[in-house]
């Protein structure tokens, strides 16, 4: 109980300070004033500037929406679609099952990055790449996932006796599975929603992520890596505010594992 | 027992002797990106002239102090119209071990002024005809050319056997190096050739050019040993190694042009108000601070002071920075919602501080830019080659000459891929060539004029070559132009 209250806290804490970004920033975040570059943290710039005077503390909001919106919009994706092929295929059984699993493990063969490499020389790095790496990436965990809760269910008693009251598969799939795989998925979307944070900044670092001049944290850090020695701070605020989102989304994952 | 621990003792000694690699007798060099091709009548690439100027010699090459000297010309003379060169070979010998003929000679020169052969043949489009002599080669010219011997101490003028095939993995000359791998992005493994004309041999029996496309990890890499020097440092990284021990920096101009290149054919840049609105938004003393950490010369034009002869040093104020201006100037030209896309280079972080910077004062004067950020080769591609492009940030290498660097903005000419055209500096560089003197400085001042006031591009910067190397190495040569002197270098 404790753990998903401490995790949700800094969810939402955060979430409240990105979404407040949308409105406010202390400065624009896009703003260049070279003189008052790589400056400490100080009353004036909470979290110091960057090589270009930009405020650390306004990009770190800003960059946050990037960062947060691309893990959501990407996880809710993949997840979505991993999810109703698992039921389907669970529930099915047979021989597109069987092709649908082979292709699944031959997707897991294949890493985020690389995939995400790929599809950057494809289309030229951006927010496109970012977003279905880390969807394609998420497929198949969430369909090995369902399908192994769709065949136990499906086993249940409780189903057999609604099939044999006529219910369609329809309802079987929405009112009699999905519920109970519920808190499984949610434990896993959490689990996934941090990896994607890190996914997007990991992408972004290596250059084939969030594109300039737009911030995103994984941008902030590659950009600070120069003159990290010159200005931690360039550093760890952004590094701070990322470890600490998914910290929280895996206390909250933890704890509905120790719920279930 | 004892004798246990003496043999492991020995074996341990064996061991570490073994693990230390050709104790300095191996060089490691670290660049960004990859030579393009060394075969000599394709290469575009400035990082192809670094390591090739190590493996390939022309007739002359160019020397420290920006001059040429004999190479595999021993000495020459020039007729009294001014248009017959006479070069009179050496005894060289070339990697593959075949002697250097007169016939090599005149195939290299020809397949570098053929059009259909090579990409830069317009460098070479004065010659009129090459013949062989007997040990000599005579090159008539169509008309005198001032700046004739420094085209030929480039790399697209550089004599390889005539049977040689396959140039461009497996390049062929007489100069100190021989490449012997290549392992492509990774690493090129040059060894010193022991049959050089000159006698000499260089120290380092290997030198290894390592490509290291991230400015940090070079660093990192220089710091930790596995990287003996960097040629060109990134000004970004300059804090990281000032106060190491081990570590010399030494610091020259590089003669190089970095400039905002405005596809002046493309609407609505064939716009000279547009063109014009665009240098007069950019704030370069800002640009120079932000992106080169404020080392460097400004630039107004398209040449450095590092050429102080040529160099026209009252252009400051033809394009100064006036945002109001601008945005008067968009109104005029009916661009005030202006928006483009601005193409930059991924391995030259310069570049692309530069281009961050500036759209950010672009867009202060309500200009929509959008950033794209190609590959290399990509932007080779593209961008030099293809012309298809709005705006894109670059920087031109530096040359002996100033008809070579400013002989690129001729409306004709195959490296002008800004597209610039006008009539009046066509016919001023087609003059420099047959003056001499006062009248030939005063034509470039007048050509460098005229690229100011026409907007050709945005010059912004001569940012500062940094070698770095560790403290042992010496004898680095600076040059003028774009190369690595392995040869030279010594401990």
């Amino acid at each position: 109980m404790n753990k998903s209250r401490w995790g949700l806290g800094i969810i939402i804490t955060i979430s409240t300070l990105i979404i407040l970004g949308c409105f406010y920033t202390p400065y624009d975040p896009a703003e260049i004033r070279v003189s008052e570059r790589l400056q400490a943290p100080s009353k004036v710039h909470w979290a110091g500037t960057d090589h270009f005077g930009r405020d650390i503390l306004s990009r770190i909001f800003v960059g946050g929406r990037i960062s947060l919106l691309v893990g959501v919009a990407a996880v809710a994706l993949g997840s979505s679609v991993g999810t109703l092929l698992g039921l389907w295929s669970g529930f099915k059984g047979g021989i597109w099952d069987e092709i649908l699993m082979r292709f699944t493990d031959g997707f897991y063969a294949l890493p985020f990055i690389l995939l995400a490499l790929l599809l950057a020389t494809v289309w030229g790095p951006g927010v496109p790449v970012v977003l279905w790496a880390i969807a394609a990436g998420n497929i198949p965990i969430f369909l090995r996932l369902s399908r192994t809760q769709a065949l136990k269910i499906k086993a249940e008693l409780y189903v057999e006796a609604a099939r044999a009251l006529g219910a369609s598969n329809l309802r079987l799939l929405w009112a009699h599975i999905l519920p109970n795989i519920r808190s499984t998925l949610l434990v896993q979307f959490s689990a996934s929603l941090a990896g994607a944070i890190l996914v997007e900044a990991s992408l972004s670092y290596l250059g084939v992520g969030i594109q300039p001049p737009q911030p995103s944290w994984g941008r902030m850090l590659r950009e600070a890596q120069s003159y990290a020695s010159l200005a931690p701070w360039a550093v760890w605020a952004p590094g701070l505010f990322m470890a600490l989102t998914i910290i929280g989304f895996n206390l909250v994952g933890d704890d509905l594992i120790d719920k279930r | 027992m004892r004798k246990i621990i003496g043999i492991s003792i020995n074996l341990v000694l064996a061991l570490l002797i073994f693990c230390s690699p050709g104790l300095a007798q191996a060089l490691h060099i670290a660049v960004p990106t990859d030579p393009d091709s060394f075969d000599p009548s394709q290469t575009v690439a400035a990082a192809t002239g670094e390591i090739a100027f190590n493996i390939y010699e022309g007739l002359v090459k160019a020397t420290p102090e920006g001059k040429v000297e004999g190479a595999l010309a021993a000495h020459w003379d020039l007729d009294q119209s001014g248009t017959v060169y006479t070069f009179y070979l050496r005894e060289a010998v070339f990697h593959d071990g075949s002697p250097l003929t007169v016939f090599d000679v005149v195939n290299a020169l020809d397949r570098a002024r053929d059009p259909e052969i090579a990409v830069r043949a317009g460098e070479l489009e004065v010659i009129e005809e090459i013949t062989a002599l007997d040990g000599a080669v005579r090159i008539q010219l169509k008309e005198p050319h001032g700046a004739f011997l420094y085209a030929l101490a480039e790399v697209f003028a550089v004599i390889y056997p005539a049977q040689a095939r396959d140039l461009a993995r497996n390049p062929v000359g007489t100069g100190p190096y021989s490449l012997r791998e290549w392992h492509p992005n990774q690493q090129l493994v040059l060894e010193s050739f022991q049959e050089h004309w000159s006698g000499r041999k260089p120290y380092y029996q290997q030198v290894v050019f390592q490509i290291i496309p991230d400015e940090n990890s070079m660093v990192l890499n220089l710091k930790a040993g596995r990287v003996d020097l960097i040629p060109r440092l990134e000004i970004s990284t300059l804090h990281q190694v000032e106060g190491d021990q081990n570590l010399q920096v030494l610091a020259a101009p590089m003669n190089l042009v970095q400039l905002f290149a405005l596809n002046n054919k493309r609407a609505p840049f064939d716009d000279l108000r547009v063109r014009k609105a665009l240098a007069l938004a950019v704030n370069k003393e800002e640009v120079l601070l932000g992106a080169a950490w404020g080392q460097g010369q400004i630039l107004h034009s398209g040449l450095s002071p590092a050429m102080p002869q040529f160099y026209n040093p009252d252009l400051g104020s033809v394009n100064p920075y006036d945002p109001q201006k601008a945005r008067a100037l968009l109104r005029e030209a009916g661009q005030e919602n202006l928006k483009f896309t601005l193409v930059l280079p991924a391995n030259y972080p310069l570049h692309i501080a530069a281009g961050e910077l500036v759209a950010e004062q672009w867009k202060a004067v309500g200009i929509k830019v959008n950033l794209e950020i190609v590959e290399w080769g990509t932007w080779l591609e593209k961008v030099y080659n293809q012309r298809d492009y709005e705006v894109s940030v670059i920087g031109l290498a530096g040359r002996l000459d100033p008809h070579a660097i400013l002989a690129r903005y001729q409306s004709d000419n195959s490296r002008n891929f800004f597209n610039f055209a006008n009539a009046e500096y066509d016919r001023l560089i087609a003059a420099g060539l047959q003056a001499a003197g006062e009248e030939r400085i005063q034509i470039y001042k007048k050509a460098q004029q005229i690229l100011a006031e026409e907007v050709a591009g945005i010059f912004i910067m001569d940012p500062p070559q940094l070698s770095v190397m560790s403290k042992e190495i010496k004898g680095w040569k600076h040059y003028p132009v774009y190369v690595v002197d392995a040869a030279s270098l010594y401990e």
